[in-house]
């Protein structure tokens, strides 16, 4: 999903939502989108044993 | 005039006639005007201090208990709703809204107790941010060195606290709200088990992790404050095994601050370290939910007027509105595993002592933290050690560490309930000289 451009990351976000986003937000939004899908690829990692 | 603003110290003075309320809150009001530059201050409340204060003196010119916070000013984030003003949360979208009927309960029980309100703080807008850089209101600088961030989402109650504007200051904390500022800005805070102090007239963020606190210039100012704010405290136990989270909370530090935790550790020898596994996860678990139950607050108005928001919040809260349903009920799971770990070392320690951020307060002009060598920006990233604590609902002192320079704090955890141990612990350590809040040049 986060190699999509933003344009159609924000479509996506926006057709969710049922919102008609503002073209300022898309830029900011894929970025959001991006990091959201790396925290979810880090709570989804094992994880490292304690000591 | 000097004037320690200590809490305790005032109250004492108000009480037994040394000073008056009316001349307190002057003092408070003039320091507050004389402070511009730090942007701390949203609104000052000229008005209502003097009529809280004038009826403080009256009562005790009428031999009636003013109350244990008698004439001590004190100031509030902008998302505790006070009578007669709007509650903005720091959105310039709200600062026209209709005003609040009623004051927080917080705000409510303080002015029961002589406690006197003098001005509300800026903040973070919607509280979704890390160092209080606000759109409308600005950057609130840290009075150590106006250069740098005085943290957030609760910055003006830090700076405020710190630049001894106030003797105490009330905050919100979701992912270290009240935690980073106070660290950044060397004085003590609370932000109490989940759920502990009253919610009624805060603005909300994330129900899962909002909960209110307060900042402080000593620790025996924090029992004081939270005596009167809290509904039922329990008495405080004696805290006699403290370990250092090592692991996770040992990566990333600045020098400065391995040199801190080195003093530390000496001090108050012997001082195991311990682990945890899963702190990544968890963080990240916090991270979601927090975009999640954000976005999904907001969503309505992003529908309705999506550029009436400051973009730096508007594009984290659309963001996290389109996640599912589902990934917010695995972040869920993921911390009842979590969970169970600090259980278990709780059986085992009264108090475990973190970092709160890796080093001292960003430079506003590079807002960045490193994190495994690669910059990153401080203002959804100087979490990093308290997401994964908030995450549990922990109650959690934080300590500004007697150190030379800008400031550092640490975090005291303690398990669920344990506030008042944490609170005498945080004392006890500020009389043996490991803890001390960090003096400004400007008022003492």
């Amino acid at each position: 999903m986060t190699d999509q451009s933003d344009e159609a990351l924000a479509k996506a976000v926006a057709e969710k939502l049922g919102m008609v986003l503002p073209t300022a937000c898309v830029p900011g939004v894929a970025a959001n989108v991006r990091l959201l899908e790396s925290h979810i690829a880090t709570m989804r990692k094992p994880a490292e044993p304690s000591q | 005039m000097t004037l320690d603003f200590d809490a305790a110290t005032l109250a004492a003075q108000v009480r037994s006639g040394t000073i008056t309320a009316v001349a307190v809150a002057q003092e408070s009001l003039r320091r507050i005007k004389a402070s511009d530059s730090l942007l701390a201050v949203t609104r000052c409340l000229d008005g209502r201090a003097l009529q809280e204060a004038t009826a403080v003196d009256a009562k005790i010119a009428r031999g009636q208990d003013p109350g244990p916070l008698a004439g001590v000013p004190y100031a509030v984030k902008d998302l505790f709703d006070v009578a007669g003003l709007p509650t903005t949360a720091g959105a310039a979208r709200l600062e026209f809204a209709d005003p609040a009927t009623h004051d927080a309960e917080a705000i409510a029980r303080l002015h029961a107790a002589g406690a006197v309100l003098v001005a509300t703080l800026n903040m973070d807008e919607f509280a979704y941010g890390f160092v209080t850089d606000n759109a409308r209101w600005g950057i609130t600088r840290n009075p150590h060195d106006h250069a740098c961030f005085a943290g957030g989402s609760s910055g003006g109650s830090a700076a405020a606290v710190a630049g001894g504007l106030v003797s105490f200051a009330l905050g919100s904390d979701t992912n270290g709200s009240i935690r980073i500022p106070a660290s950044l800005c060397g004085v003590y805070g609370i932000k109490p088990t989940h759920g502990a102090l009253p919610m009624t007239g805060v603005y909300p963020f994330v129900d899962t992790f909002d909960d209110i606190g307060f900042f402080t210039r000593t620790a025996a100012d924090l029992a004081l404050i939270d005596a009167v704010v809290r509904d039922h405290a329990a008495p405080p136990t004696s805290a006699t095994h403290a370990a250092l989270l090592g692991g996770w909370f040992a990566q990333n530090l600045t020098p400065e601050m391995q040199s801190a935790l080195a003093t530390l550790t000496n001090a108050l020898a012997p001082l195991p370290l311990v682990e945890v596994a899963g702190v990544a996860q968890a963080r990240s678990a916090a991270f979601l939910i927090t975009a999640y139950e954000g976005g999904i607050l907001h969503a309505p108005a992003l529908r309705d007027d999506a550029l009436s928001y400051d973009p730096a919040t508007r594009d984290r809260l659309i963001a996290g509105a389109a996640l599912p349903p589902a990934l917010h009920a695995e972040a869920l799971a993921v911390r009842d595993q979590f969970a169970l770990q600090f259980q278990k070392l709780f059986d085992r320690f009264d108090v475990l002592i973190a970092p709160v951020v890796m080093g001292p307060a960003p430079r506003i002009d590079h807002p960045v933290v490193l994190i495994d060598g690669e910059e990153k920006p401080a203002r959804a990233n100087l979490g990093l050690m308290t997401q994964p604590i908030s995450f549990l609902g922990l109650p959690v002192v934080t300590v500004p560490l007697a150190v030379p320079g800008m400031p550092l704090g640490v975090q005291l955890i303690g398990p669920k309930g344990s506030d008042a141990t944490l609170m005498a612990y945080a004392a006890e350590l500020e009389r043996n000289g490991v803890t001390r809040r960090t003096v400004t040049e400007a008022f003492q």
